[in-house]
């Protein structure tokens, strides 16, 4: 892998004057270029080992007077960003499609297209990804110029219209969900299979799109952090760090270093809490639910370890921008450690004996295969790389929080199949309690939380990256005065969900749940209820304090 | 032949205890799970509530599975008679070839009208599931035929050691064949619930659902009742004795299945094929070795 000064160097000699500007952010830089050089930039970027991150397109019209694409390459072993940043035109958006070239913006373009109005040239023409087909042209939800109410206003029809579509099933295709005993959140799965084989799958999502980034532009810098919290009901944690290290990173905020391993030490709890949910959701799908029981009874151990720290089971709301909102007591601390250590002595024991189970280390081992250089063509990442040979994780690539102080040791392993995948999350928790018992002996005393400066300055970009259980967590702010003018989540899920047909292909039909399981999807987790009435064709929306009063004693 | 007016007493009474008797074991065998699942479990009757109260509900079929609901009358239909039959063989002493025969043809007829309840329906879960049911029966059925015919044929050279040899070595063969076609973990490929979202059974509610249930569980009580009445029935004089070893034999064997059950995961239809197989073929080499010893 070139290093970030070679690449710089060859992109300015091969691009020449097409390389429009250069500047510094905090972690990377940002080389502003004509769309037209675009293949060319990523091909050199591609070919030197770059590993491309994330994509987010924005709409700059405001302020810079057109729209802008943000491709943001990772230079694992330096840590540094390189940021591609694409000026197009605000009449007639348009860019060059890279994904021939690199495989893992395929979903990114589609969603740009989809929810900014960007078209890529020299694609093959593709249906909608997250739009569906009944939306009507001409109106691209993340602009500024559309505003919540009319997008909910024009959400509303086509609800009904796709559960009806949902509901028509052919013999031919075997359906996995909306709805299905092993998927607990609405996404769809179209299997073709040949006697029990699958020959085939195709990924329909997005049914449940919350619209987050969006009211988040309506926010201030300060409530982001627990509507972030709200993305996911497992690692939710992960989300408010990220953007509160986006943000900070922004505005130039020093963050104390008390709060850095506070931060630290809940998201290893977090980590240790969700790996252990999803190896007991791997058990029961393999049927074996006298290990699924006993995982979730660990499981609940470290949720009282969360509740003694911060005050919750799950969903902290520890974070704040510039720090954290409560501080660790000694004892309490020390209490948690122990029990961390109890916890993985019984984890170490049941561990055992699940993978020893004939049928369950049967099924794990060789089935859901992605090899590492599909891995790679993909950009996977946590677990799901990591059990393909691909050695990145965040807190080593991209040091943040305590993490620069402390190195965690990053399980690898290479047979890409579902033991591996397996493996990988189980040496993590291990890793993780390991990690926490470093972490609470060398917490540093001091502040908690910094000081705010008195005003936001606009249009400052920063990038903030976490290693969730799932994988790597990216989220991009764009500064405005008040509130975040763009604000990008881009949560693992949507990196590695994009490999699961692939992983699918040649599975038994009796492990395509556990295959599609295998990379801990998360796709909706904190969705509201709506009640739709087919015949009537209405809509009505559950808020919250009635879901709460039907379940009061 | 007891023909006694107490075989007949005890006939009917052990027919009661096999059609009151399997939604209690399934209650035992819940509670069993739940200990080793380090939970408290539901009460032992639960079962006979869950059956009651879907029985109750009003009967609803989907289009397309209309045949299923009358596979599931005939099953059940088979499932009391099979019960009754075993019953009142085991009472009177008839424990000759005959009877085992006839046996054995309504278990395999119970076994067929179950694998048409999935095949009857529309679904594409249900025909999944009757498909790996299907697919295990070939394995299975052959298994359970060859092991009870060699524990007749092993009957024939008791007292000797050789007779108790081979006996032994067909009961562990048809202990196996009877667990697995109780359709326990890891043999419930046909419903699978994370897989196939409760497979063959998916379209049916209700009453159906209570039909289907209750059904199954008299089957698994004739499984776990089988390899007493064909390996041990024979050597007991009177026809208490041979009542009793069927009540709790079936009760004993049913707790061991409840806990080999939950002490392992689902299987796949082609390892499951593959490890039936290979129990099968090494039982049968095994008892071939020692007959010819």
């Amino acid at each position: 892998m070139a290093s970030v000064s070679e690449i710089l160097k060859e992109l300015e000699v091969e691009l020449g004057t097409k390389v429009l500007n250069i500047s510094r952010i905090e972690g990377g830089v940002i080389v502003s270029i004509e769309p037209s050089a675009l293949p060319r930039a990523s091909l050199i970027l591609v070919s030197k080992g770059a590993r491309h991150r994330m994509m987010v397109a924005s709409d700059d019209r405001e302020w810079l007077g057109r729209f802008s694409l943000y491709y943001i390459f990772g230079i694992d072993r330096e840590g540094q960003n390189i940021v591609i940043h694409l000026p197009l035109d605000p009449d007639n958006p348009v860019a060059p499609s890279v994904v021939d070239i690199v495989r893992a913006v395929d979903w990114y373009e589609l969603e740009a297209k989809d929810l900014m109005g960007i078209e890529f040239e020299g694609r093959y023409p593709v249906p909608r990804l997250i739009m569906p087909d009944t939306w009507p042209e001409g109106v691209y939800p993340l602009r500024k110029d559309v505003s919540v109410e009319e997008l909910r206003r024009l959400s509303e029809p086509w609800i009904s219209e796709r559960i009806k579509l949902e509901e028509v099933e052919e013999i031919v295709r075997i359906p996995i969900g909306p709805y299905h005993p092993a998927l607990h959140e609405p996404e769809y799965f179209e299997l073709y299979v040949r006697g029990e084989k699958v020959v085939g799958a195709r990924y329909v999502g997005f049914m449940v799109h919350r619209g987050i980034e969006k009211l988040a532009e309506r926010m201030k810098y300060d409530q982001v952090p627990f509507i972030a919290e709200r993305i996911c009901g497992i690692c939710g944690f992960v989300h408010s760090t990220s953007y509160c290290q986006a943000a900070e990173a922004a505005l130039g905020i020093e963050v104390p270093e008390r709060a850095e391993f506070i931060r630290s030490i809940m998201l290893e709890v977090e980590r240790i809490h969700s790996h252990l949910l999803w190896v007991g959701v791997a058990l029961h799908l393999l049927g074996y639910d006298t290990g699924f029981m006993h995982v979730w009874r660990i499981r609940e151990r470290i949720m009282r370890v969360a509740e003694m720290l911060s005050g919750s089971r799950k969903t902290y709301g520890l974070n704040v921008l510039g720090g954290v909102r409560r501080d660790f007591d000694r004892d309490r601390l020390e209490k948690a450690v122990r029990e961390a250590e109890e916890i993985g002595k019984e984890f170490a024991e049941l561990v055992k004996i699940s993978i020893d189970v004939p049928q369950v280390r049967a099924r794990l081992r060789g089935t859901g295969i992605l090899s590492p250089g599909e891995a790679r063509a993909f950009a996977v990442v946590g677990p799901t790389a990591r059990g393909s040979g691909i050695d990145i994780d965040v807190r080593k690539d991209f040091p943040y929080a305590a993490y620069k102080r402390i190195k965690p040791r990053v399980p690898v392993y290479s047979e890409g199949d579902n033991l591996a995948r397996t493996l990988v999350r189980v040496d993590e928790v291990f890793e993780s309690i390991e990690l926490l018992k470093h972490l609470a002996d060398q917490i540093p005393s001091g502040s908690i939380r910094a000081e705010l400066p008195p005003s936001f300055e606009p249009y400052r970009i920063g990038i903030g990256a976490v290693e969730a259980p799932r994988g790597e967590v990216i989220h991009m702010v764009i500064t405005g005065r008040y509130t975040p003018y763009r604000w990008r989540v881009r949560a693992p899920t949507y990196q590695n969900l994009i490999a699961v047909p692939t992983m699918l292909r040649g599975v038994e039909l009796a492990d395509a749940a556990l295959t599609i399981a295998s990379i801990d999807p998360c796709f909706s987790c904190t969705d509201r209820a709506i009640v739709i009435d087919l015949r009537r064709g209405s809509v009505e929306r559950i808020p919250l304090r009635k879901i709460v009063s039907r379940w009061r004693p | 032949m007891d023909s006694t007016p107490v075989s007949a007493s005890l006939a009917a009474a052990l027919a009661a205890a096999s059609f009151l008797l399997p939604p209690l074991l399934d209650g035992v065998e819940r509670k069993i799970r739940a200990a080793i699942h380090s939970r408290i479990g539901p009460p032992l009757t639960q079962t006979w509530f869950d059956i009651l109260k879907l029985w109750s509900k009003e009967a609803k079929l989907p289009r397309g599975a209309e045949l299923a609901g009358l596979t599931v009358l005939i099953g059940l239909s088979i499932a009391l008679a099979l019960a009754a039959t075993l019953s009142t063989f085991a009472a009177f002493g008839l424990v000759g070839v005959g009877p085992v025969v006839a046996v054995m043809v309504m278990v395999f007829a119970l076994h067929s009208i179950s694998m048409a309840t999935g095949c009857a329906s529309s679904n594409p879960f249900a025909t999944i599931g009757s498909f790996r049911r299907v697919f295990l029966n070939v394995v299975n059925e052959v298994g359970l035929a060859l092991s009870v015919a060699l524990a007749l044929v092993s009957r024939w050279f008791i007292p000797s050691w050789k007779g108790w040899a081979l006996l032994g070595i067909s009961t562990g063969m048809m202990l196996v064949a009877c667990f697995c076609a109780s359709g326990r973990l890891p043999y419930d490929i046909h419903e699978a619930e994370p897989e196939l979202a409760s497979g063959t059974v998916i379209e049916l509610s209700g009453p159906l659902l209570a039909a289907e249930l209750y059904s199954h569980l008299i089957e698994r009580w004739v499984l776990a009742a089988l390899p007493f009445y064909v390996s041990l029935a024979p050597f007991l004089p009177s026809a208490w004795a041979r009542c009793l070893a069927l009540v709790l034999g079936s009760s004993g064997l049913w707790t061991l299945f409840a806990v080999t059950s939950a002490t392992l995961g689902r299987s796949r239809a082609d390892l499951a094929l593959r490890s039936l197989g290979a129990i099968y073929t090494a039982s049968t080499i095994a008892w071939v070795g020692v007959w010819l010893a």
